[in-house]
């Protein structure tokens, strides 16, 4: 075994022992993220030592990462060689690690069209509430053997175990992309990002800020100049379009900032929930973003996954709900019998993503 | 199950439930005796076949009062014993849960019942220009819950992704009888993915009952290529090189020798009897796009020295060209009384060695093989030949199948790509996973199944199965080791022999 694995495992095993909870801490970019842990009985633990590249398969299309390694690193890393993460992690302000972008499983504008992290997620070794090691997964393209754990890790925010390093499925870059936008009400353009997609052109982001509608397309240099036949709108100049997809994807844009609270509402992409209050939408009309709402989305009556992405920065010790919504039923109990089962003793990041505490 | 009695009063409840839809006779219940893998055979003590979501629940209530094991099948063309019954169990087919519920073509999604084939969901939406990507070989009889529980692959998974990629929402049933869901129609769903962790998970956590599969716009222009190459090395080293290259076929399948021999003596459709080694390439996509791949994809067989490349770009030449491919199975199957069918995965780039180790595994058990696989994903499919018949056959070919699977672990793949662990690869799992490892499965098994009624003894070996199997997995401990490893001291007092 690894030193570092073995000296984190050791870490681990002893804080289970002494039920000594643990916050895991990543880049920090996404710290605003779920429910506060109550960081003051919480000692850290870290993996940002733990980072590199252990194996980079070009023409496997696989990369395994340690998951200290910075986003930003693999992205260039891939980019040097023609390849991506197709997923598009966002990395906000902050310097994400490869680690917390798995854990978080947050995904960048082509979600809807070329999946999201959890779909690129081969293998991941990892460490539970008690110290002990796993691999699970690995390194090829299709694995049915045994459960499908290190898929499940993906967006269980450290409650499951500390992520050490992670096996990725990578594509072939884009040879072209191409930005376009028109002004249009988020009605419309719902409807023509779904005919857009359903006319099989090349989409690999979709998006409605404010009274415009923006897609991109991706691919060879061929299917785009085709593709741009069929688009109507208006081609944003390379450099202005690749800033729009990051800043949107990082929360950059203006719409975003500002005091109050941050709520994004997942929903079936033609549903027409929300329309009037969304100041953002993304992934063809299957997230909704809105930006200090006069009315709590959760109370929208259609049952959506809504969640209290950024809390308002004035009411952060008593927030007016939390971020997730609850879970009930069979569902609850099996997320509660799996965090037991990976961690026993409560002591991973406790209750980030499966806040025992009842909602109000 | 635990008295006589218990088992009278089950019998007499199911029946007051299912009425003629449970079996009891022994020709009938011999019907569902084994699944695609016939060597291992089991008659189940009664087959229950429930029509409604309500049914189910009631059937797993009962089911778990009494303790009694059930078994989901589909349509029983699983090909590692996932479906096997069990002696003192109730097989549960799902085979009347066969309608499609409700196709958006909004949203491109197809609601449907666990029951309702692979390929019934794609003929439905043929004609409003949709299909559903995943597209296994026995898709016209294989059920998409069967699909979901062997999280099932296809010719068409290197570029659309396996079922789990496919998927975006699941109703099940627990072993308790509760009903519930997990994914959602949108995006997000909250709590851990359980939708990811149920795919592939072999009939073990809970009866799936429904299911909502994302559709897809068929392609604008598909195109065929097939290659043939005097070696099987030139072959898999075309395949690497394709990928390596940026090109992303919708399909990448490989045939070798005595496939080819198989298929084209079976179905006729002209593939080269010269040939070591065939590649059959599917691009899709603009007709300029699939066209620039063409050539782009011409260029590189050149390179790598096919001996014939033929394209086909109309419905019917693809067809054919398909055909072969598709009959493979069967085709293989006319050579020889029984064929045992593998299915490790190891990375593309290992695929010459891994080949021609298999070649020499062959001859050292004396059995023929035949390899057609799907090579894009490096998921292989060896085909030993045997006859059951023969005394010692079913043994050597086991053997040779151990020996191909332990090689796959050893190269850095897996024993099963596709087909699931079922009660086939059991063994196997000892070797590529640690106790801890399998210990978590099995705590994974029991968040779901705290009673083990389901599929008990599939998918997950018990550590003392593998302490007799004595093959428990230990890593070593060097310092060239990437893996993670175990905390081996649990198990250190274990023997291993
Ligand atoms: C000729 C041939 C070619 C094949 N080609 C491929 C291929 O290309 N790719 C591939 O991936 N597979 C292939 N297979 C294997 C097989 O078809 C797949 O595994 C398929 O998904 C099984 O579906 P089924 O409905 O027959 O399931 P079954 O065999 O009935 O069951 C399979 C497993 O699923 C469980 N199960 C079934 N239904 C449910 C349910 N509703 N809820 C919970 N659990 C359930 C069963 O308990 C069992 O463990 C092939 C098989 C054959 C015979």
């Amino acid at each position: 075994m690894v030193t570092e694995i073995k000296a984190l495992s050791a870490r681990i095993a002893e804080a289970y022992h002494h039920a000594k909870p643990l916050q895991i801490e990543g880049g920090g970019s996404k710290s605003f993220l779920g429910n506060p842990v109550q960081s003051d009985l919480c000692e850290s633990i870290d993996c940002k030592g733990y980072a590199g590249i252990i194996d980079y398969r070009k023409d496997e299309l696989m990369i395994r990462v340690k998951a200290g390694t910075k986003l930003a690193e693999v992205e260039s890393l891939l980019a040097e060689n023609g390849q991506r993460l197709p997923f598009e992690p966002p990395q906000f302000a902050g310097a994400a690690t490869i680690g917390g972008v798995v854990a978080a499983g947050l995904s960048g504008p082509a979600r809807p069209y070329l999946g999201s992290v959890r779909d690129y997620v081969l293998g991941v070794a990892f460490i539970d509430g008690r110290g002990i090691a796993y691999e699970m997964g690995g390194q090829v393209m299709k694995n049915v053997a045994g459960y499908d754990v290190s898929r499940m890790l993906v967006g269980s925010l450290g409650e499951m175990g500390l992520i050490c390093d992670v096996s990725l499925k990578v594509l072939p870059a884009d040879e072209v992309s191409a930005t376009y936008a028109w002004l249009t009400s988020s009605v419309d353009a719902i409807a023509d990002f779904q005919r857009l997609q359903k006319e099989g052109l090349p989409l690999s982001g979709s998006a409605w800020v404010e009274g415009q509608a923006f897609i991109r397309l991706g691919g060879s240099r061929l299917t785009i100049a085709h593709a741009a036949g069929l688009v109507a709108g208006e081609k944003l100049d390379e450099a202005e379009g690749v800033q729009f997809w990051q800043d949107l994807k990082n929360q950059q844009l203006p719409v975003f900032e500002g005091e109050g609270a941050l709520w994004r509402v997942s929903v079936e992409p033609g549903s027409d929930a929300l329309l009037d209050t969304a100041q953002v939408i993304e992934w063809g009309g299957g997230v909704r973003w809105l930006k200090n709402p006069a009315m709590n989305p959760r109370l929208a009556s259609d049952p959506h996954t809504v969640t209290l992405f950024r809390p308002d920065q004035n009411e952060i010790d008593s927030p007016t709900s939390t971020p997730y919504q609850h879970l009930s039923g069979a569902v609850l109990v099996l997320n509660q019998n799996l965090k037991r089962t990976f961690d026993p003793g409560a002591i991973l990041n406790p209750g980030r993503l499966l806040a025992t505490v009842p909602e109000y | 199950m635990t008295t006589g009695a218990d088992q009278i009063s089950l019998l007499r409840s199911l029946t007051e439930l299912c009425g003629d839809r449970l079996i009891t006779d022994d020709a009938r219940r011999r019907v569902y005796e084994a699944d695609g893998l016939t060597a291992k055979k089991q008659v189940p003590w009664i087959v229950v076949l429930p029509e409604t979501i309500a049914e189910v629940q009631q059937i797993m209530r009962l089911c778990h009062q009494a303790k009694v094991p059930v078994v989901a099948r589909g349509a029983g063309t699983g090909l590692s014993g996932g479906a096997m019954p069990h002696s003192e169990g109730v097989l549960l087919s799902l085979a009347k849960f066969n309608r499609i519920l409700e196709v958006d073509t909004d949203n491109l999604s197809a609601r449907v019942e666990p029951g309702v084939t692979n390929l019934a969901i794609s003929d439905a939406v043929r004609h409003l220009g949709l299909f559903y990507a995943p597209d296994p070989s026995s898709q016209i009889a294989c059920t998409i819950g069967g699909n979901v529980a062997e999280n099932s692959g296809g010719v068409h998974c290197l570029k659309y992704g396996l079922t789990v990629h496919n998927v975006k929402q699941l109703k099940l049933v627990s072993p308790e009888g509760e009903l519930y869901e997990v994914g959602s129609r949108g995006f997000d769903s909250p709590g851990l993915d359980l939708l990811a962790l149920l795919h592939g998970s072999e009939g073990m956590l809970g009866i799936v009952v429904e299911v909502t599969v994302q559709l897809l716009p068929i392609p604008k222009n598909i195109a065929v290529v097939l290659a043939a190459f005097n070696s099987v090395n030139e072959a898999a080293g075309t395949v690497n090189a394709i990928i390596s290259q940026g090109i992303l076929p919708a399909g990448l399948e490989m045939m070798d020798r005595l496939a080819i021999k198989a298929a084209e003596a079976f179905v006729n459709v002209g593939y080269p009897l010269d040939a070591e080694g065939l590649l059959i390439c599917e691009l899709d996509g603009t007709d300029a796009e699939v066209q620039h791949q063409i050539e782009k994809l011409r260029l590189i067989l050149d390179k790598n020295n096919a001996i014939q490349v033929r394209v086909a770009t109309d419905a019917a030449e693809r067809m054919q060209l398909w055909l072969g491919r598709k009959a493979a199975f069967p085709a293989v199957g006319r050579l020889a009384p029984d064929y045992y069918c593998m299915d490790g995965t190891i990375p593309r780039s290992e695929l010459a060695a891994v080949l021609a180790q298999i070649t020499k595994f062959s001859e050292q058990h004396g059995l023929d093989v035949a390899n057609v696989f799907h090579a894009g994903d490096g998921n292989l499919h060896p085909l030993i030949l045997y006859d059951a018949n023969k005394a010692g056959e079913i043994e050597r070919a086991e053997a040779f199948g151990a020996d191909i699977l332990n090689l796959c672990i050893e190269v850095g793949g897996t024993i099963t790509g596709e087909h699931g662990v079922g009660v086939e690869k059991i063994d196997q799992m000892c070797i590529q996973f640690t106790p801890e490892e399998l210990e978590l499965f099995h705590g994974v098994k029991s968040a779901f199944d705290e009673s083990r009624i389901l599929n008990p003894g599939k998918a997950v070996p018990t550590l003392s199965r593998c302490a007799e199997f004595g093959a428990m997995h230990v890593h070593t401990d060097g310092s060239q080791q990437t893996h993670v490893g175990l905390n081996a001291q649990k198990y250190s007092d274990l023997e291993r022999f």
